[in-house]
């Protein structure tokens, strides 16, 4: 995982040398050899890009420097997490997945149709109460998931042809050759 | 050698001059409402105050956290190598307009990820609302700008300003009117202001983009208010090179009159800050549609 994000790294910053290599593949595929002729007009841009990703990153490494000798000797301390007075703060109370995508996902309600679970408390001695709320796949629920279903379910009638007996299954081979051969002789 | 030497002044200007903007535009809210108001130069005295200090941090804070403030400031000076000023950028070629937003979306990715780092519940809901908010003024941008390409034919920064001439606007005034009133909401939108954020507010519940650098302090803090105004100089510089038509004289010249669009964008957030209100925050995502569906109006226009 870390070898594949290094890579798209190092793809981003060295387009041209990537799509010089690539120029063979793409070159056959077009039918003319060299990057100019496969995919003209791509190197320009992609130097200027690396030139300029390569800028962010000096620019970076010297505001890094210079913000460390800046600091270098100064009183540097660690303290807790201003929380406008309130001192004892814990983990529970971070901000969490769901609640950083609330305003988006409040937004898009219309489209997301979040499944809401209990419900806040309710009068001066409340009972114990619960809130859960999830967020179906859109897409799984009104587009795929009903037709995969069906075929899945029409799909369940083969499954007594897969039943792990190893000599029915060289006779499939058997007759699938045979099937085959009948076919070429015809 | 005279190419590069026409090509400099743009970003030295930048770097020089970016913390002014805010100071013209506290200058003209002090004006509104009858006061002196700070000096136009409080934000250098700010920065240099902030960077002769030590600093504080959070225990519960990681390299993410100081990582922010340096990304930040490095990605908004990469922008600026590809945004033309009075003349040619430093840097140019098709399609950095979309390297430019994604840096933009780079430097706003650290300072969130250095707020959601610190643990406080403040800062993770405005970075939270941070992202809500530019994920709806990025295709009023990039439609925008969509306008300007279909109407020069260009892909870059340098290429789109440097055809914006007197006739452009002569032909297409409309289209450019909505383009350049898309381009202030999304300033006002993107460098917190009003009425989608408030810059003096100091209410953890009603900020934006404050509270999620509550934490960080001294040189850290110093270089977050420096990439704000740089931020805000990109998105004033992009409308000023909208405005003032190219052509108009000698580079000197050019360079003068997109400057006087800076200043006029900053006149203009400054009278927009002293006469509107803050939205409600459930009302901004209505006004950042409300740009892209200009800027859809624009792209038909030039379109037919």
């Amino acid at each position: 995982m870390v070898l594949l994000a290094l890579a798209c790294f190092a793809i981003g910053l060295a387009g041209p040398v990537v799509v010089r290599a690539l120029a063979g593949v793409t070159g056959s595929l077009a039918g003319c050899a060299g990057v100019s002729c496969a995919l003209p007009g791509a190197m320009w841009p992609l130097y200027g890009l690396t030139l300029l990703l390569g800028c962010t990153l000096l620019l970076g490494l010297f505001v890094a420097v210079t913000r460390r000798s800046l600091l270098a000797g100064r009183d540097v301390r660690e303290a807790d997490t201003w929380g406008c007075g309130y001192t004892a703060a814990s983990a529970r109370m971070q901000y969490t997945a769901t609640s950083f995508a609330a305003p988006l996902t409040h937004f898009f309600g219309g489209i997301l149709r979040v499944i809401r679970a209990g419900g806040p408390v309710r009068g001066l001695f409340p009972e114990p109460s619960q809130l859960a709320t999830r967020v179906p796949d859109v897409f799984e629920k009104t587009l795929f998931g009903r037709p995969a279903r069906w075929v899945v379910a029409r799909m369940t009638v083969l499954r007594k042809f897969q039943h792990g007996r190893m000599n029915l299954y060289i006779l499939y081979i058997a007759l699938t050759l045979l099937a085959l051969m009948l076919w070429k002789l015809t | 050698m005279t190419m590069w030497l026409q090509k400099c002044p743009g970003i030295l200007l930048a770097l020089l001059l970016a913390p002014a903007v805010s100071g013209v535009i506290n200058k003209v809210k002090a004006l509104f409402a009858g006061r002196r108001g700070p000096p136009v130069l409080q934000l250098y005295f700010d920065l240099f105050k902030l960077l002769a200090k030590g600093a504080v941090y959070s225990r519960t804070t990681s390299w993410l956290f100081r990582a922010g403030p340096v990304v930040s400031v490095a990605a908004l000076i990469s922008v600026l190598l590809i945004i033309p000023f009075g003349g040619p950028s430093l840097l140019s070629f098709p399609g950095d307009l979309a390297v430019g937003f994604y840096l933009l979306a780079i430097a706003r990715f650290f300072t969130v990820l250095a707020a959601m780092d610190t643990g406080s519940s403040f800062e993770g809901m405005g970075a939270s609302r941070e992202v809500q908010f530019s994920a709806l003024a990025e295709p009023a941008l990039f439609l925008g700008f969509a306008v300007l390409i279909r109407m020069t034919g260009q892909f870059s920064f340098s290429e789109i300003f440097g055809s914006m001439t007197a006739s452009t606007w002569a032909t297409q005034a409309p289209a450019l009117i909505l383009v350049a009133v898309v381009l202030m909401v999304v300033l006002l939108a993107e460098n917190a202001r009003i009425p989608v954020d408030d810059p003096n507010t100091h209410l953890e519940l009603t900020m934006i983009h404050e509270v999620m650098v509550l934490d960080h302090g001294g040189p850290d803090f110093a270089l977050i208010l420096y990439a704000s105004s740089l931020k805000l100089w990109v998105f004033a510089s992009w409308f000023a090179g909208l405005v003032v038509p190219r052509g108009v004289g000698s580079p000197a010249a050019s360079l003068a009159a997109t400057l006087g669009g800076v200043l006029l964008a900053a006149v203009l957030v400054g009278v927009i800050e002293s006469i509107m209100a803050r939205l409600r925050l459930l009302r901004v995502p209505q006004l950042l549609l409300g740009a892209a569906a200009l800027a859809a109006v624009a792209l038909l226009l030039v379109m037919k």
